[in-house]
This record gives structure tokens, sequence and C-alpha cells, in this order.
């Protein structure tokens, strides 16, 4: 095959193979010049944006932020920074919903904590987690995201937050205060869940 | 121009978004097990997120289209607008935009409205351009719930050549024609002057020319005083220009000469061969027309579809038409003799004489009386980055090409030079032309 055929450059079925087949020969050939020029992209006019890759390490730094406060040897550092790592890579997998449950069982098996920064930027964190990870699943990381998409998740979030954070902290303050029952997450979750159901309706219906 | 949009489709859940969902409700029942508020409270924001992004989930499926495609001159770019209609519940659309040639874009877009966005792609290319194409996806809030990737595209567009006036022009060695803007040699009407001739029957009284007539009385030795011979100017007539504009093709390549067999696209901002050609075959039109001559097509890619000669303004634009749509299209028939062309037509062709097919038909019409020019339309040729094995092959079918021009050469046709120091294009084909000009029969 000559480098310089013109039958490929005519798209005859026999160029086609050629082309295909010269193709082939080049993926395989490791110096292919680095001098080739780019193709241009093709443009699109939308509002501000940003890259899939800086939401994904936003949604990992949350991740790492909530590392940092349950965390406290080095082999569970290990096992959580595997998990950013996956997420990172690939946040459509299972690893985001493993990271929650992680964190949920470190939570679990930590000694008490009480209500403060710790307890509250965990709930918001892996809330938040949760909605970058959503907007950046299966996109390409150079993937442009219109900032207005966002908007209403992150209105949700609020919403949601104002509701578990003072309820969260009534119920940890009861615990702290040695109102311990067995009940009392029980309350909180149906509080929560009624309050939030309540705001819900309210904000739907104002539209 | 508009593309198709799509049926009703149903909505699927998104698994990511469930898998929150379901991870919140895990952490509420561990924490309800384990009698930790914390970890509930972890939970439940998941849980209720999940619910309330399912219970604003869409009824129907939002409509995506591309309408005005079309190639803007001042910006050099094809635009067109890329439309989301949207209903109740589509929250997000996520889109990948490609065109030939181009790297495609990904991008996730608000659809809470209606959307317009503008989508470019430029180049300097010609001809029919297939561009944007558009994979998208709607999704729901949260991507909660979201319908199946759908397509729409590619959108075709033509884009003429662009055309430059030239200067003068080489014309046929015969002209034909009762009118036009130039001097034939038949004695007629409305030219240069050819002679002076005693009046017959035939000439108009107003070609009498009575200064003459009046030199000459008594001039005749013998004859009676008084007016005998009447005698008139006679003037050359005035005849139109028949061009054929033979346009080859049949390969398209670039200035890249790694493309020509690698595979790789050429570079969109890298005119080819064929824009070469069309840009050339476009201002000669264009300068033949609005000299008032004839303009026919014909492409040697297609055995049918040849654009007989006529004048005028609206000519040019079928030609440029016909110009545009000229493309590679598989192996095409060989031909067993040249394409018929009028009786005294100049036969212009641009090809990239990579094969002997242009060769022989140009001799076949130098044969038959015609004056024939070769316009070589292959782009400079970038060789310096070539691999050794592609500077020798390039080498070997350069010298091919050379072989083809002498034989075009010895055969009588004339193989128009780009001027020195210019790259092929239009405007630097003016002074090859010229001097073919100053060939008014195409002798040497």
């Amino acid at each position: 095959m000559t480098a310089t055929d013109p039958r490929i450059a005519r798209r005859t079925p026999a160029g086609r193979v050629m082309e295909a087949g010269s193709r082939v020969v080049r993926t395989l050939d490791f110096r292919e010049p680095s001098w080739v020029r780019p193709l241009p992209r093709v443009k699109i006019q939308i509002g501000r944006w940003v890259p899939g890759w800086a939401v994904r390490v936003c949604a990992a730094s949350i991740a790492v932020g909530c590392i940092a406060m349950v965390a406290t040897s080095r082999p569970e550092w290990v096992l959580a920074l595997v998990l950013v790592g996956l997420m990172l890579l690939r946040p459509s997998g299972a690893s985001p919903a493993l990271f929650g449950l992680w964190l949920g069982l470190q939570v679990a098996t930590a000694p008490d904590l009480s209500y403060g920064f710790d307890a509250s930027g965990l709930v918001f964190g892996l809330h938040l987690l949760a909605v970058l990870f959503a907007a950046a699943a299966d996109l390409h990381p150079l993937a442009r995201i219109e900032l207005r998409v966002f908007v209403a998740p992150l209105r949700r979030v609020t919403v949601i937050q104002a509701v578990v954070q003072p309820i969260t902290w009534a119920t940890m303050s009861l615990a702290a205060g040695d109102v311990t029952v067995r009940w009392l997450p029980l309350v909180a979750a149906v509080g929560v869940a009624v309050s939030s159901w309540v705001l819900v309706r309210r904000i739907a219906r104002q539209g | 121009m508009t593309d198709t949009s799509r049926e009703p489709e149903p909505w699927r859940p998104g698994s990511v978004a469930l898998s929150w969902g379901a991870t919140g409700l895990a952490l509420v029942l561990l924490g309800l097990v384990a009698g930790r508020p914390l970890v509930v409270a972890l939970g439940m924001p998941l849980a209720i997120g999940t619910a309330w992004s399912w219970s604003l989930r869409p009824g129907g499926v939002g409509e995506v289209a591309i309408h005005d495609s079309r190639y803007r001159g001042k910006s050099g770019c094809v635009e067109g607008d890329l439309q989301i209609v949207s209903v109740p519940g589509v929250a997000t659309t996520y889109l990948r935009v490609g065109s030939s040639a181009h790297r495609p874009v990904d991008v996730v877009v608000d659809s809470t409205a209606r959307r317009s966005l503008r989508l470019s792609v430029s180049g300097t290319r010609t001809g029919r351009r297939s561009v944007f194409t558009a994979a998208y996806l709607q999704a729901g809030p949260d991507q909660i719930t979201r319908v199946d990737p759908d397509s729409l595209g590619p959108i075709h567009v033509t884009v003429l050549p662009r055309t430059v006036p030239l200067g003068r022009l080489p014309l046929p060695s015969r002209l034909q024609g009762l009118t036009g803007a130039h001097d034939s040699r038949r004695i007629g009407d409305g030219g240069e002057f050819h002679d002076i001739s005693p009046f017959a029957p035939g000439d108009r009284l107003r070609r009498i020319d009575w200064r003459v007539t009046a030199r000459r009385v008594g001039q005749d030795r013998g004859a009676v005083p008084g007016i005998t011979q009447l005698y008139v100017r006679r003037s050359h007539a005035t005849a139109d220009a028949v061009v054929i504009l033979v346009i080859d093709s049949r390969d398209e390549i670039g200035p890249d000469v790694a493309t020509w067999a690698s595979g790789r696209p050429v570079h969109p901002e890298d005119p080819t061969s064929l824009d070469i050609a069309r840009e050339s075959a476009g201002s000669l039109a264009r300068t033949y027309l609005e000299a008032g001559d004839r303009v026919g097509v014909i492409d040697l890619a297609r055995t049918t579809r040849a654009l007989r000669p006529a004048g005028g303004r609206r000519h040019l634009q079928r030609v440029l038409h016909q110009l545009a749509a000229a493309n590679p299209e598989g192996e095409p028939a060989r031909r067993v003799r040249a394409p018929q062309v009028p009786s005294g037509a100049m036969i212009v062709m641009f090809s990239t004489f990579l094969d002997d097919e242009p060769v022989k038909l140009g001799e076949m019409w130098r044969a038959g009386g015609h004056r024939v020019l070769a316009i070589d339309v292959i782009p400079r040729p970038e060789l310096d980055r070539l691999r050794p094995r592609e500077q020798l092959a390039y080498r070997i079918i350069e010298l091919e090409r050379q072989d083809r021009f002498w034989q075009l050469a010895g055969g009588g046709v004339e193989v128009v030079p780009w001027s020195v120091g210019e790259g092929p294009g239009a405007s630097s084909l003016a002074h090859g032309l010229a001097t073919a000009a100053r060939r008014r029969d195409g002798r040497r």
C-alpha cells in the first residue's frame, strides 16, 4: 500500500478498505506525529458553565471533608480515598452510594457526636455530594455544565436542609441531655419527613 | 433547515438518583436500628430529595430540533439554531453536538424553559457540507428519570464557492454566435473596422462611406464624371465565446500529504483540491458571464447532469450550485469518449491529474479542434513533516503528474501555471490566464 493512493482520496469501496487498514496501521504506530493539528471543536452558545471535571473535583473535595470528620485511622482513610478515587473516575457507578453507606456506618459505630459544625457539615456535605454527583454522572470530564442547571437542585437542598438541620439539632440536643430514648430517631425521622412534605407542598403551590 | 423531533417515549428511572434514594433509606433504617439520630439525619435528606424529585418527574418529552442552518459569509462559519422545546418537569438536556471534521462538544443545559442555542462550525470548505449532528437525552430533576438518548442530523448545507473577478481571459480559437462582446473573424455589424469595399447587394445603406466614395469619383480612367461606384465600411462581426468548465471531482485531497492515505480527515481550515477547483471555476464563470459569454459545466465524476452553456446572471447561480454539488461519489464510470461539447467551445479543465483520465480527455478535445486549458488544483503540499516513506511516495506521485503535464503540453493542451510565490487560488490564476489570453488560437 502506498502512502499516497488516489483510490483512497476517491472514496471508492477499495479505497475505503485501504483507508481502514491504514487507520489500523497508524493506530498501532506509536510514532504518530505530535504536530498533527487538533480538529476544531463545534461551538455552542450556552450560559455560564463549568466543566464536568470541576464538578467532580468539587464533589470529591466535599467527600474528603466528610472523611476528615469521621475517619480515625489510616485504613479508614485509605478505604475512603479509594472510594473517592472511584467516584472521581466513574461517578455514575456504585461508588458514590457505597461512600454514603460507609459514612453512615462510620457515624453509627463512632462514639457519640454532639451537634456542632462536624455533624451539621456531615449532613449538609453528603446531601450536596449526592446532588453534585447526580449532575456529573454519565458526563465526559470535559463536558460543559450550565450553571443554571444547579439552581433548582440547590434550592431543593436548601429547603430540605432548612428542615433537617434544626430537627437534627433538637434531636441530638435531647440525646445529649440524657433523655435518650429508643424512639427518638424515629420521631426525628417522622418529624423531618412531615416537615419536608409540608414545605414541599407549600413551595409547589407557590410555583 | 429543520430536523426531526420524536414521538413521546416512556421515561425510565435514573440509576444514580435512585441509588442515592436507596442509600438514604438504608441510612435511615440503620440509624433507627442503631438508635443514632445523626445517621437518620444523614439519610433523610437523600430520601426526601429523591422523593421530591420523583414527585416533579415530567409527563411528556420535549422537542429538540435544529433550525435555520446556513453559511454566513461574513463570519465564514456555518451556523444553526438548536431549539429545545421543553415540557413541565424536564429539568436538563444532555447534548453532544458534532460535525464532520470537528470535535464534538458535550453540554448539559437547563431545559425548564424553551431554549435556543446558537451552533457554529468554522472552516474554509465549500460544496455540500454535512454539519451538526446532535445526540441528546432529556432528564427530570436530579436525573431521577430520563428518556433514551436520541439523535438528529446531520444537516446538509451548501456552501457556494467564493468568486473573485479575474482580468483578461483566454478565448476560444473560433468564436461562434452572431452577437457578443468579442470580435470574430467574420465580417458583419458592430465590431472593429475591417476594410473598405465596393457596395454589393446586401450591404446596408448606412454602411456607405461617402467620403471614400467622393474621393474615388473620377479616379477610374475612362469613366464618366459622377458617382458610378459606392463604397462601404466593413467591420468585424461580434460574437460570444462558449466556455466549458470541466471539473474533475473524482478525488479530493488536502495540502497535508500525510492525510492522503492515512484515514485522517483533512483539517477543515485547509482548502482541498475541490475547494480550489470550485473557487477557480466559479471565478472564471463569473468573469466570462459578466463579459456576455456562455458558460457550461461538466463534472467528470458523473456521466449525467452536465450544465449546458448559457449566459446571464442567473446562470452564474446555476453554475455555482453545480460546482458546489461536485463531490467524489464512489468509483466513476470509465469514459470511452470525451463528453460532447459545442463546436468551437473552449475547455478549461480543473483536475488533480492523479491519473491519466483527464489527460486522455484533454487530448481528445484538443484533437477535435477545441482550445483546451488545464489547471492543476492540488493545494500547495506540506512536505517538511512527512516521514521518509511518505516523502518517497509523494515524489513518485509528483513525477507521474509531471509526466502527464508534459504529455498534455505535447498534445497541444495549455497548462496554466499558478503565480510564482502564491498558493493555488483564483487570484493567483489571473497571471497565467492573462498569458494564455495573449495566445489567441492556443498556439505557443
